[in-house]
């Protein structure tokens, strides 16, 4: 018999909230938490405008064991989101008796860039190219899930993919073929990302995915209005920052440790587009969706809600609108997609583990978080949820991201 | 005799740098490995940090033999020109 996967813990740290609850709950009230930074001079920084954790969540006092050396944003995020979703899952205390079943798996996109740039500057000042012995450490992408590892003082397998903005839906991926295999009876699964170097950050605005600077957009006045999915004045994604761990059980292990489910995560898929560096693939994004569906055994029209990818650019919006047409025939029409990229911007690797935790916060309170910002597209023409949220019935929940490199992933969750 | 300024400073730099707790005393005579249970990777980025903010450059052969916080000092008073005693 197959395995079923539940989520028995999820934790989600963004510019909207330092956990899963304030993010959701800022989500809901229609709030954004983009905002103009200073820390990203125009002098240095094509884009200002972006969505920054305020403060990560501290460590417990005497847990350290070296995070502290290491100052790559992302290792703190992941770290600290871990925590989260393990408090969340009532695992405080993890019984000496699973230490070797749990996995982890976490990965990044970018990893300890910052930490990079920061070497980088102060390595060049030095005639004997002294170079920091924390910063190979601290950049490798692997070190997020060796820290959640050390600090929760686990033994299982870990992994880290690096799928580009697809990196959260293929670490959640991994670790459920983790627990339906029997590698692990738990799993803590997820993505961190923090990347606002200056090469980073121009980089994707030369490439014009990102939002630039343009005397007439509508963010000049007011920073929160930059990310605005499916809106027919889109003009780029906003970079943002944050984490978001889901810990997966197996139904014996949740039994076994007395802990309760809050989503069944029933059913995943992930494939290539084979197509371009950059630009997505609509044919290939609606084939993942339909192989998502299948492995779930659900018809589209039993899916009630869809956290969109949802980027903000002009091409991914379109795009993913065709594919989710594609994919769902008929039942398009009726279904409920919605971006929450327009309220916390584009996490590019924790962005699809983000919209993770938030699908099972959808089926947790019964409620779609809106698409912000939005302006209707004539061109686009499902039901994007615009502006407000929605108290809805959720059964079953999807949750799709693509990445350059063309990766796509596509998650299904189901209320229990 | 080691400038109690100087050694100040080293010690905060040890403190900051290697996260040594405030319960331990640093004394001029600390060995790094022996008493103050820093490790290598801790110490490479000390003595980084040290040449950064002192100015000083110290060659791997110096460093290998820096074994107290007193012998790091008299390196650095060593190579601004100024005696250390």
């Amino acid at each position: 018999m197959t395995r079923r996967v539940y989520i028995i813990g999820h934790s989600a740290i963004t510019c909207l909230g330092a956990n899963a609850r304030s993010t959701f709950e800022g989500l809901v009230e229609g709030r954004s938490g983009i905002s103009t930074h200073e820390e990203l001079p125009a002098d240095r920084y094509i884009q200002s405008i972006a969505g920054r954790v305020a403060q990560i969540p501290s460590l417990p006092e005497g847990a350290d064991s070296g995070l502290s050396r290491l100052n790559a944003r992302f290792l703190h995020l992941a770290v600290a989101a871990a925590r989260e979703a393990m408090l969340d899952a009532g695992l405080d205390q993890i019984p000496d008796s699973i230490r070797e079943r749990v996995a982890v798996v976490v990965g990044s996109a970018f990893g300890g860039m910052d930490l990079y740039e920061t070497e980088r500057e102060a390595a060049s000042r030095r005639k004997n190219l002294g170079t920091s012995p924390f910063l190979v450490p601290g950049m490798i992408i692997n070190q997020a899930a060796g820290q959640i590892a050390q600090q929760l003082q686990v033994f299982g397998p870990s992994l880290a993919p690096a799928n580009a903005c697809a990196t959260g839906g293929y670490a959640i991926s991994a670790g459920a073929e983790m627990i339906r295999s029997s590698a692990a009876d738990l799993a803590i699964c997820g993505a961190a990302e923090s990347a606002f170097t200056p090469e980073i950050v121009n980089g994707f605005a030369t490439m014009k995915a990102m939002l630039g600077k343009k005397a007439q957009d509508r963010s000049v006045g007011d920073p929160s209005q930059a990310s605005r999915p499916f809106s027919i004045d889109r003009a780029g994604f906003v970079m943002s920052e944050g984490a978001a761990v889901l810990v997966l059980a197996g139904e014996s292990a949740m039994q076994a440790l007395n802990l309760q489910p809050q989503a069944e995560l029933i059913g995943w898929a992930s494939n290539s587009d084979a197509y371009h560096m950059a630009m997505p693939n609509p044919e290939r994004i609606r084939r993942c969706l339909q192989l998502a569906m299948a492995h779930a055994g659900v018809n589209p029209d039993q899916l009630d809600y869809y956290n969109a990818h949802g980027t903000s650019t002009v091409v991914n919006d379109r795009s993913e609108t065709e594919a989710i047409r594609g994919a769902f025939g008929t039942a398009a029409e009726s279904l409920a997609v919605s971006s929450i990229k327009g309220a916390i911007g584009h996490g590019l690797g924790a962005a699809s583990a983000i919209e993770a935790a938030c699908c099972v916060r959808s089926l947790l309170t019964q409620t779609i978080p809106p698409t912000i910002n939005y302006i209707a597209d004539p061109e686009l023409t499902l039901d994007y949820v615009p502006n407000v949220a929605r108290d809805a019935s959720l059964d079953v929940v999807m949750s799709a991201s693509f990445g350059f490199g063309g990766t796509n992933n596509a998650l299904i969750f189901r209320k229990v | 005799m080691i400038d109690s300024a100087l050694l100040t400073s080293v010690v905060e730099h040890v403190r900051t740098v290697c996260k040594v707790s405030p319960s331990v005393q640093i004394t001029e005579q600390s060995r790094f490995v022996d008493d103050l249970g820093i490790d290598s990777l801790d110490l490479v980025s000390l003595f980084l940090t040290i040449q950064d903010d002192f100015s000083v450059e110290l060659d791997d052969k110096e460093l290998a033999e820096l074994k107290t916080i007193g012998s790091l000092c008299a390196a650095i008073c060593s190579h601004r020109g100024v005696a250390a005693a």
